[in-house]
Formats: C-alpha cells, sequence, structure tokens
C-alpha cells in the first residue's frame, strides 16, 4: 500500500523514458511479426537503452548499418514485385524500417518531433495485422497509456493526478466514440482479406459431404465452435433448428453420398426474402458449402443454391466467414421433384437386409398411401426402442440396416438415419439422408446460439407427392441412452456435475459477450448500420430505448468526469471538514484561497450567526495534535456532518 | 439551465488558439480515417473517434482548468521609464479543481507553468519596461496553458485594475561627480581623511601625488566634508538641457541621496520639495506627473 502511495505520487520522468514507454507499449504487437534478424536487433537496442547508452557518431554508424543489414536480411525474399503486392508484407517493411529509424534517433539522446509520433504510427500500423478482441482492448488500453504519458509530462504533477485527468478524458470521450462509431457513414470498400492474421485459422473438421456408417464413423466429441448464429426476432424452438450443409441420395457400402447429376440451380438473395433473418459466423471448415437453418430462402453474400436448398460458394471457407440468410421454419418444397432425383432416392440394395426388407414389406402391403407409410414406419421405428450411443458397435457391412435395427441395436444419428432412409425406401417412399447441425435453443443466450461440432446431426427428408420433401429426425425415435455407455450419459444426462454445469454456463456467456462484441464493434459495417437505421425509424421504443442508454451513458461520462475533476483533500482534518465547508460554499462563503480555517470560520460565523467555535477549536486540536486526536477527528467529522445553517 | 449558464461564462472569459500540434491531429485523424475507411477496420475508427472525443473534451478541460482563477495586483518596485521593473501577482485558484500548467505572462514576460492547486494560490513576479514617465495602466496578465492536450492554447486575460506611476529614467551626472565639482578649494575642505582608488571625473588637484610618484594605483585625497552634512539643493532650471533631462537627472539625485541618506530638496518651477517634508516616492511622482 504504502509502496503504491508512493509510486502514485512520482514527479513524471524525463522526456526519454516518457517516449521509451510509449515506444515498448507501440511495439509489443510487432515483436510476433519481426523476422529474426529485426528481433535480434531490437534486443540489442533496448539492452543499450537500458545501460543508458547514448551513442556518438562512430557508434551510431555501426548501429545503422547493423540495422539496414537485418533489415535487408529480414526481407531478402521479399524484395520483389510478387512480395511487395501483398500489403501485409509491404507493412512488415514499413514497420521494421519504422523501428530502425526509431531506434537511431533513440539512441542519439534527443527527442525529436518525429520520435514523438513513432508510437502512434507504430500503433496504426499494426492495425493491418490484428482485428481481434484482444487487440481491441490492447489499442484502447495504449491510447489511454499515451494520453496518461502526455498528461504527466505536461502536468507536471504526481502520476496520480495524471491517471484522474486521463480518466477524465476518457470518460467523457466515451459518448462521442459511442455516438460517432454507431452514425458515422461507413461507405467502406469491402475489408481486404488478403493479408492478416485472421481471428482464427485452425483447421475444423465439421462434415465433409458424405455420412459414414461403418468404423469411420466413430465419433470424437468436440466442444470446438463451427458456428455461432444470431437471430434478428428471437430464437426458434430447438425442434426448428436444424441446419442443412450437405444432402445425401446414394448409399455406396457404409458411405453416403450427394447426388451430382441433373441439379437444379437458384440464387436468392437474403435481402429479399421474407421469413426468420439471421446471421452467421461460420468457422472454417475447408468446404465450400454453408450452413442454413431449414427451409433457406436466401443468403448474403450470394451463394449458388441448389434445388435441395443446399447453398455453397466458388471457393471453400477457410477463414471465418459470416453471411446473413432467411429462413422459414414451415415450409415444405411443394411440387413434383426431378424424376432422376426421385430415382436415386428410391435406390436400395434388395436381398442386403432381409429381415428389415420383410418387415418393411409387410407395412408396405398394409398401407397404400405415402402419408400412411410413412407413418407406420414412424411407429415401427419407435418401437424397435433402438438406443442412442456415442460409442456405437460397427455394424455389419453385409447387412448394416438388419444389424443395426435387430442386432446391435445401438448407434448414433447416422445410423438412425442411414437405417431409416432405407427401410422408408424399402417402402418405395423417396428418402435422402441431410447432414449439417442441430440446435438446443437451450443452450443460446437470447438470440444468440452458438453451435460446437458436437451438435454436428444426420436426419432424414422423406418425399410425399402431396407435401414434398418433409423432414424427420429418427433420432427421436431412440428408446434412450445406452445404459452402458457412461460417456454418453456424461455428456447428454440431465444430471450433470455442478462444475460442468458452472463452466457451461460460464463458457455460454464468454462465448455470447465475445459474439456480441464482434456483431457490434469489430464487424459493424454499414448494413448493419442501415439495418439500425432502418429499426430507429420504424420502432419507436427501440429508438427510446437507445436514446436513454445514450443519455445514461453520456451522464455517467459526465458524472465521472467532475467526480474526478475535485481535487482530493490530503489531510485527515480537511477531508473532516469538507462537508462543513461544503455547505457554507452553497451558501455563498466560500473559504478563500490562502486563508486559514480559523479566520475563515470567524467570519461565517458572524455571516451567519452561528456558533462554529467548537468546531474550530477540535479542528485546530486535529490539524495540529497528530496521531493522538483520533477521538476528536471522529467528533469533528460528526459536528460538520450535522451541521445545518 | 445553471449547468448551462456557468458552461456559458467558461466560454466566454476563455480562449482558445489552435497551435501546429492542431493539424498534427488533423494529419492524424486524415490518416486513420483512410485506414478505417479502405478496409473498414473498425478498431481503427475506435481509435480516431477516441482522437476526436480527446480533442473535443480537452478543449472543455483546458477552458475550465482556466475559468475559475482570479488574479490581482500583490505588490509592485518602483518603475522608471525605459528600465525593467517587477510587480507581483497573486493568482488564486478558488475553485475545488487544481488548475494546471498554468503561465502567467504579460507581454514582455511570464512564468514557467505552474500547478495551483484547489483553495491555493501563487504569487508570480512579472516584468515590465514602460517607456515614458506618467501614471501607466498596468498590462493585463494573461494566463495561458496547453493543458490537458497540447493541439490547443487556452487563454485568460485579466484586467488588473490597478495603475503604475512610472518614475522619470533615473540617468545624468552622478551626484558624487556634482559634489566632487562643487566643492570649493578653500572652506569646502575639511581634515584630511584618507586616500581612495581615483575616479574618473575627480580634479588634478585631488590626486594623491605621492602614490603616482611610488608606480602604485592612482589614487585621490579624501577629506571630510563639511557639505555632506548640509542640506543639498537642486534647482530643476539648472540641471539639464530639456525638461525630460533635468527630470531624470533630479531622479537619479533622489535616489543616491535616498541612498547616501542626504536630505534635499528641489526646486521645481512651481514648487519645492523637500524630502524632510515628502516622502521620496512623493517626489519622485511628483518628477513622474510633472
Amino acid at each position: 500500500m504504502r509502496f503504491s502511495r508512493r509510486w502514485l505520487d512520482t514527479e513524471a520522468p524525463a522526456m526519454p523514458h516518457l517516449v521509451d514507454a510509449a515506444l515498448v507499449a507501440a511495439l509489443l504487437p510487432h515483436v510476433p511479426l519481426l523476422r529474426m534478424p529485426m528481433l535480434l536487433y531490437g534486443i540489442l537496442i533496448l539492452f543499450l537503452l537500458f545501460r543508458g547508452t547514448m551513442l556518438q557518431r562512430k557508434g551510431l554508424v555501426a548501429i545503422g548499418v547493423l540495422g539496414a543489414l537485418a533489415v535487408v536480411v529480414s526481407f531478402l525474399g521479399a524484395f520483389s514485385f510478387v512480395g511487395f503486392s501483398e500489403l501485409g508484407t509491404f507493412i512488415q517493411v514499413v514497420s521494421a524500417l519504422l523501428l530502425y529509424a526509431v531506434s537511431l534517433q533513440r539512441l542519439t539522446g534527443t527527442v525529436n518531433f518525429y520520435l514523438l509520433l513513432s508510437p502512434m504510427l507504430l500503433l496504426a500500423l499494426s492495425y493491418f495485422f490484428y482485428n481481434t478482441i484482444f487487440m481491441l482492448a490492447y489499442a484502447v488500453g495504449v491510447l489511454y497509456l499515451f494520453l496518461l504519458l502526455m498528461l504527466w509530462k505536461r502536468m507536471q504533477a504526481p502520476l496520480i493526478e495524471a491517471l484522474r485527468a486521463a480518466t477524465m478524458l476518457f470518460a467523457g470521450a466515451l459518448p462521442v466514440v459511442v455516438l460517432l462509431f454507431a452514425v458515422f457513414p461507413r461507405i467502406s470498400f469491402e475489408r481486404s482479406e488478403k493479408f492478416g492474421f485472421k481471428e482464427t485459422a485452425a483447421i475444423r473438421t465439421g462434415h465433409d459431404g458424405l455420412m459414414h456408417t461403418g468404423s469411420e464413423a466413430l465419433l470424437v466429441p468436440s466442444q470446438r465452435i463451427a458456428m455461432e448464429v444470431w437471430f434478428e426476432t428471437g430464437m426458434p424452438p430447438s425442434e426448428a433448428l436444424y441446419f442443412r450443409g450437405s444432402v445425401l441420395y446414394t448409399e455406396r457400402g457404409d458411405v453416403w453420398q450427394p447426388l451430382f447429376a441433373g441439379r437444379e440451380f437458384r440464387v436468392l438473395s437474403a435481402t429479399r426474402a421474407q421469413g426468420i433473418r439471421y446471421r452467421v459466423t461460420l468457422y472454417p471448415h475447408r468446404k465450400r458449402w454453408v450452413y442454413l437453418l431449414d427451409y433457406p430462402l436466401g443468403i448474403t453474400p450470394r451463394a449458388n443454391f441448389t434445388a435441395d436448398r443446399i447453398a455453397f460458394w466458388d471457393v471453400p471457407v477457410n477463414d471465418v466467414m459470416r453471411y446473413e440468410a432467411v429462413s422459414r421454419l414451415s415450409e415444405r418444397t411443394r411440387g413434383s421433384a426431378a424424376p432422376q432425383v426421385l430415382e436415386a432416392a428410391l435406390e436400395v440394395h434388395r436381398g442386403r437386409d432381409p429381415r428389415s426388407e420383410a418387415a418393411m414389406e409387410r407395412l408396405r402391403l398394409r398401407y397404400g398411401s405415402t402419408e400412411a407409410r410413412i407413418a407406420a414406419l414412424n411407429d415401427w421405428f419407435r418401437a424397435q426402442r433402438l438406443a442412442y450411443t456415442l460409442k456405437p458397435e460397427i455394424p455389419d457391412r453385409d447387412h448394416p440396416v438388419d444389424s443395426f435395427v435387430f442386432d446391435t441395436r445401438k448407434g448414433y444419428c447416422v445410423h438412425f438415419a442411414s437405417a431409416y432412409a432405407t427401410l422408408a425406401r424399402m417402402l418405395e417412399v423417396p428418402s435422402r439422408v441431410v447432414t449439417g447441425y442441430k440446435g438446443d435453443a437451450s443452450k443460446g443466450i437470447e438470440n444468440y446460439l452458438p453451435l460446437r461440432e458436437e451438435d454436428a446431426h444426420a436426419w432424414v427428408e422423406v418425399y410425399d407427392p402431396a407435401q414434398g420433401w418433409e423432414r424427420i429426425d429418427p433420432t427421436v425415435f431412440s428408446a434412450g441412452i445406452a445404459a452402458t455407455d457412461r460417456v454418453t450419459l456424461e455428456l447428454l444426462s440431465a444430471e450433470q456435475g455442478a462444475w460442468r454445469r458452472l463452466n457451461d454456463w460460464i463458457s455460454l456467456r464468454v462465448l455470447y459477450i465475445k459474439y456480441v462484441i464482434n456483431k457490434w464493434i469489430l464487424y459493424y459495417d454499414r448494413s448493419r448500420q442501415m439495418a439500425l437505421l432502418r429499426e430507429l425509424l420504424e420502432n419507436t421504443l427501440f429508438a427510446l430505448q437507445l436514446a436513454a442508454a445514450f443519455a445514461l451513458l453520456s451522464a455517467a461520462g459526465v458524472a465521472l468526469f467532475f467526480s474526478l475533476r475535485r481535487q482530493q483533500c490530503g489531510d485527515a482534518a480537511l477531508c473532516a471538514m469538507q462537508p462543513l465547508l461544503k455547505t457554507l460554499r452553497g451558501a455563498g462563503e466560500a473559504k478563500r484561497p490562502g486563508e486559514d480555517m480559523h479566520t475563515f470560520l470567524q467570519r461565517a460565523s458572524q455571516r451567519f450567526g452561528c456558533d462554529l467555535s467548537q468546531i474550530d477549536a477540535a479542528y485546530q486540536r486535529v490539524r495540529y495534535g497528530g496521531d493522538e486526536e483520533r477521538e476528536t477527528l471522529e467528533r469533528l467529522k460528526g459536528l460538520c456532518r450535522a451541521f445545518k445553517l | 439551465m445553471r449547468f448551462w449558464q456557468r458552461f456559458r461564462s467558461t466560454s466566454d472569459r476563455t480562449t482558445a488558439r489552435i497551435t501546429s500540434y492542431f493539424w498534427l491531429l488533423v494529419l492524424l485523424i486524415c490518416g486513420l480515417f483512410l485506414q478505417a475507411y479502405m478496409h473498414n477496420f473498425n478498431i481503427v475508427y475506435i481509435t480516431l473517434f477516441f482522437l476526436v472525443g480527446f480533442g473535443i473534451v480537452s478543449e472543455v478541460m483546458g477552458r475550465m482548468n482556466l475559468s475559475r482563477l482570479e488574479a490581482g495586483l500583490l505588490s509592485k518596485e518602483r518603475c522608471f521609464a525605459n528600465r525593467d521593473c517587477t510587480y507581483r501577482v497573486r493568482l488564486s485558484n478558488p475553485s475545488e479543481a487544481p488548475s494546471y500548467a498554468v503561465s502567467v505572462g504579460n507581454g514582455h514576460g511570464g512564468s514557467a507553468p505552474k500547478r495551483i492547486g484547489a483553495g491555493e494560490a501563487v504569487t508570480v513576479p512579472l516584468g515590465m519596461r514602460f517607456p515614458h514617465r506618467g501614471e501607466s495602466p498596468l498590462p493585463p496578465t494573461e494566463l495561458s496553458s496547453f493543458y490537458p492536450l497540447p493541439h490547443l492554447r487556452f487563454g485568460r486575460r485579466f484586467r488588473l485594475q490597478e495603475h503604475v506611476i512610472v518614475y522619470p529614467e533615473p540617468r545624468g551626472e552622478p551626484l558624487e561627480t556634482l559634489l566632487a565639482r562643487h566643492r570649493a578649494p578653500a572652506g569646502e575642505r575639511e581634515d584630511f581623511d584618507g586616500v581612495r582608488r581615483y575616479e574618473s571625473g575627480d580634479t588634478a588637484s585631488l590626486i594623491y601625488w605621492p602614490s603616482v610618484a611610488r608606480g602604485e594605483n592612482v589614487m585621490s585625497k579624501k577629506f571630510l566634508l563639511e557639505e555632506e552634512r548640509r542640506k543639498l539643493r537642486f534647482d530643476f532650471r539648472e540641471c539639464g538641457a530639456d525638461d525630460e533631462a533635468r527630470l531624470s537627472q533630479l531622479t537619479l539625485w533622489t535616489l543616491e541621496c535616498e541612498k547616501r541618506g542626504l536630505a534635499f530638496s528641489i526646486a521645481m518651477p512651481d514648487a519645492l520639495l523637500e524630502s524632510g517634508k515628502e516622502g521620496i516616492d512623493a517626489i519622485l511622482e511628483t518628477l513622474a506627473r510633472y
């Protein structure tokens, strides 16, 4: 405490040291970008500065040559037009040259205008490389530090007072920043993605466009986030949260594959479509398709759209992608499907699963209509009391459906979907398997829903000529979790431990906060600004809420500003007198600068006709009596608080 | 309403002028805007808006820093025409907040930036040089500060309702020379009182020749002068070529007499000024206002 007090009472050091502090702070994000020769050069400069070495002409020439060599060696491979066409490389060269110039100037011991400006330039250069929440926090922190150092020197006051002044400036500037950030017109070009470090460059597994039901289907549940969804108008119920990724028709061995022939493409834009509007942040999965909520109507930016309502881009998703989409929960794809599609959706390996075929044959003969057959199949499938497990036994490749339904009797979504689709085809009902993600509304907050890799799912669509394609999730027909599967029980059981519940609760909220910051700050763009403006114009309540929030923020900023502006009283006696001084000041009698307390109290007594002698006496005792007068101090506080005119 | 009135009053009392750092700030904002605009870097936008916010808030802070200060004349020295004189200004801060980096000046000189704590006062000496004798108003006291940020220079001007009497510039023949010139060989020199170093203007009769003969420093003889114990009389009409020269000469003699503790009188065309009856300042003021 005493140490911190002493530290806070420190006067500003010499200008070169303040510049050093600013430079070190500004250089931090550049350190991971520096190539080895420049890094070694930087360490050498730091060592010299730490020793307080200031160089003369010869020393400067030597360091200059060394630095020039470090720059040249660092960017030896980049000295071509190809290398410089990459903005990232170009900015790296610029920052290395800046570091070189700054180090030489600093070693002369003279702080000139350019040296003063260089921390800000270094900060601006680092913005090219990072666009993350950490960078946002760092940028705000460094701005505060720059401000603090500047004020500290200018005020010629202890650090604590510079801290107060810097915080005042920040508190006052914050409403301006918020307002400008929200309303400043964004007419930007597309954000360049050709350089810089992306937030997450990890390769995600995701779906590979196929569905394996054999040994490759062994699942490793992963908590990694696959995508994040923000629904503009409330989160749909869990039963509707199916995000389709691939549609598979053909079963080859233990692999389901998509149908490539005779596909029909349509392109929709999310800005024109009507329905549930949502924004998706999709993490890299190295494939071209994107995940959309059933049943998708449109997507922005534009994507290729298949008749199976699968959207994909021309290039794989190798970076974090953000898109806006519109879906309609209840829509079915009415109208007839293409004959070749229906033909593929009826393809079944006759004779491979005799027991299943016999059971389906009985149902087929009993029920004539497609609708009745689907209902009968659902009942039959549920009656098999198949168990859900994340550790299934590998089904018999020669009789996969029979093996799953009659022998192993346990599996997870892919086994349920594969078996159901095949059984439907045995009933002469066209079917196809859809893979994607299944959300759970209880795992989201408000309009935000994170989807993890463990939420990957497979379900079935069956075709009814009267209704079109209809989604059926066979996994919900399971009789429960396999009693022997401890892992599945632990993962899916409602009886989770307190620690895990707390962990989930915290991680969900951290994700939510991160997403909100990303959404409203880092990736706030023209479209979001326009949406905000539309909402303001159309929704009076929202406009009022926003105005109230802004007013509250401004009021908090102003309150903080004025509370920090007041000088803190230095000694206990004066602090105790503050309520009295405030009351008298309010009545128009302020203590004059340089006036002693006794004279002031006498003057106030005469003006207001009140007796302040007790307070005067107590003040004098505390002021000059030292530590022995603690009781008097308490009494003085009480007297001052109780004083009324 | 009260807040607004206070804000208006703060704004009216102070001035803000841009400095070269203002253009640097503009340049920085433009550069950041291009960076943000080209790539839609929201962190850059935030930095940019913070700079704008700092610029706006620092104007409020800078004005508040000076607006509550009060200045008054504390004391002044004698001022003579064409000579440096000093007066002291008391700068007090009756507000609850300290004021930082406050420089005080009057157009001729100033003080280094100071911190003035809440409820505290500082005394600042200010130099001045008046070209003419007579009564002159004190120049306005100018407070200036680059607090909190250097892109604006805040100022506040106080007109001290005080006048200063500028006395004539003391110049002319030194009193010693005058006395030496008027010392008659007979009757005025009493007893020999030793030797002193030769001073320019000493007559040849005063030179102590034995020291010259010995090759030592040239010395002059000292006598006890009867005249020094008598009152000196200066006549305005006889001590200079024109009025200004006469006033300057009389001012010089007045000051030297004051320094030596000699009684004197000055015969002005319309009055007789006697040091025994009037104070030195009154005599000097009469000369200043002539």
